[in-house]
């Protein structure tokens, strides 16, 4: 924990709104990218963003510098995405007729943009196989997907991951596993 | 060495997660065993397949919505800080300095209350109710909803969660209700549906146009609908509820609070219809007697320079020219 970030947590514990921003905004960017990894919607993230950021508000006066900021910070971001349950019914399938806007402002269907082009088969495929890889992690738990979330997505290290998620190295790793099992399996007839 | 484990350190090897003692392990026994090889290879392909379509990358317009969401829901909620609470804290913070007569008042607010009770003993519950009968009437159960928990501990025997308690309620009463207003204000500044926020910001601009109810002090309104409105003029995800919020905000006393607003507008605010009526709001300030500030010249000689907006160039200047010509 740098100086400057130790006194932006004091200021902010004795109720300095302005410290309080500039110290969340050492660290919002991460959090949003976790929950936007861990839900996959944009609305689900910003929830999950304002009720982060507003239980460090109401929790910031009982820190106790007995561990780094954004350790205390991350798991109560894990916490909440572990606890979070969307409000919003989501599509599981893109319907191929379904309408985008385009980049020239026209709207098109999925099925007009791709079709003849030489990249076609792999952009189908890589749209296939995102759209598998969406599907596989909704049955996984939210630990499990929590831990792939982070691992695969986000580039932390186990230990790190342990921290965030208050249990210990082997109990990553096990969720790791049992992730990855599942995921191959979920995955086989598209990469064999 | 046993497969099951050397699988798991294929997964740790490709995950960056070895040292390099276990990486020389593993690569010795991937030399020996082609079983084990073949394992490398799939998961390998694997994990590619799972980095090359990754999610969880998003653009730098979610991130300044979920901040301004952020700071909406943070001022709203601040706001709510009750002026009992507020007393509670001052008398809080004071009660060592002014020991003597923060007691003594303490003493006597007490007394005080037991008297009064005793004199008029209420024959029936006098406490504010929200929603009683007269206006109000709930529909159906309560519905229990995003349970939460916060400690689970099994060896305490104790567990703490939190749960929303949704009911259906159907309200009605006079704008110039408190409680209405205050329904109102929390439903503009919470409700979700951009286009309930629009009859709710006009039911509330209909309240602060009747002027001269409003001046003679017979309208009891609720402070949160100005502050709610605030917030929504600055806040709002939706230009057409942040410009109905600028109106209702122009027919109260024009005071810091919402020419600071208004600044705010001018300087943030991407749409420039908004930024138009809220250069607008100022001049009409001024036009009634408001002096412009040091700070506002600052900031209309910026927009001077800056805005992508001719008019609202234009109307800087001439803000700017009539203030010096005072």
């Amino acid at each position: 924990m740098t100086k400057e970030e130790n006194n932006l947590i004091i200021a902010a514990q004795k109720g300095d709104r302005a410290a309080f921003e500039e110290l969340i905004y050492l660290y919002d960017k991460n959090v949003l990218g976790i929950a936007y990894s861990f839900v996959g919607s944009n609305e689900d993230a910003k929830d999950i963003y304002q009720e982060v950021f507003l239980r460090v508000f109401k929790g910031i006066k009982k820190f106790e510098f007995r561990s780094e900021f954004s350790t205390w910070l991350y798991r109560i971001t894990t916490n909440v995405c572990l606890t979070y349950r969307s409000q919003k019914k989501k599509l599981a399938y893109t319907s191929l007729d379904e309408e985008f806007d385009s980049e020239d402002g026209e709207p098109r269907s999925l099925a007009e943009s791709i079709t003849g082009e030489e990249k076609t088969d792999s952009k189908a495929i890589s749209a296939e196989i995102s759209e598998q890889i969406e599907n596989g992690l909704e049955k996984l738990s939210p630990q499990q997907k929590m831990v792939f979330t982070l691992k695969h997505y986000k580039g932390y290290k186990i230990k790190e991951i342990s921290s965030m998620m208050n249990c210990t190295e082997g109990t990553v790793k096990n969720y790791l596993f049992f992730a990855t099992q599942k995921m191959r399996e979920h995955l086989k007839d598209f990469l064999d | 060495m046993d497969h099951k484990i050397i699988k798991e350190m294929i997964q740790l090897a490709l995950l960056d997660e070895l040292n390099d003692e276990e990486m020389k392990k593993l690569h010795q026994h991937l030399i020996e065993c082609s079983e084990c090889q073949v394992e490398y290879d799939n998961l390998n392909k694997y994990i590619n397949a799972i980095n090359q379509n990754k999610s969880g990358e998003f653009d730098d317009e979610l991130l300044r919505e979920a901040r301004d969401q952020f700071h909406r829901k943070l001022n709203y909620d601040l706001s709510k800080q009750s002026i009992f609470e507020k007393i509670f804290n001052l008398f809080r913070k004071n009660i060592w300095v002014y020991k003597k007569p923060v007691l003594a008042g303490a003493f006597s607010l007490v007394l005080g209350m037991f008297t009064g009770y005793l004199i008029f003993s209420p024959s029936s519950s006098n406490n504010i109710n929200l929603l009683d009968e007269k206006k109000s009437s709930g529909e159906g159960p309560t519905t229990i909803a995003n349970v939460r928990f916060i400690n689970d501990s099994l060896q305490s025997g104790e567990v703490e969660f939190t749960f929303d308690a949704i009911k259906q309620v159907t309200m009605k009463g006079k704008l110039s209700d408190p409680s209405v207003q205050r329904i109102l204000a929390e439903a503009l500044v919470n409700e979700k549906n951009p286009g309930t926020r629009i009859q709710t910001v006009n039911a509330l601009a209909n309240l602060s146009t009747n002027q001269e109810k409003f001046s003679a002090g017979k309208f009891n309104v609720n402070p949160k609908v100005k502050s709610a409105l605030l917030i929504a003029l600055k806040y709002d995800g939706n230009p057409a509820v942040r410009m109905e919020a600028l109106k209702a905000l122009m027919n109260f006393p024009f005071d810091n609070q919402i020419n600071d607003a208004l600044l705010f507008v001018l300087q943030r605010d991407k749409n420039s219809g908004l930024r138009i009526a809220a250069i607008n709001g100022l001049a009409t300030a001024t036009q009634n007697g408001k002096t412009i500030d040091p700070e506002t010249i600052k900031i209309l000689n910026q927009k001077i320079k800056n805005d992508d907006n001719e008019y609202v160039r234009i109307r800087a200047a001439s803000l700017v020219k009539e203030e010096s010509v005072q």
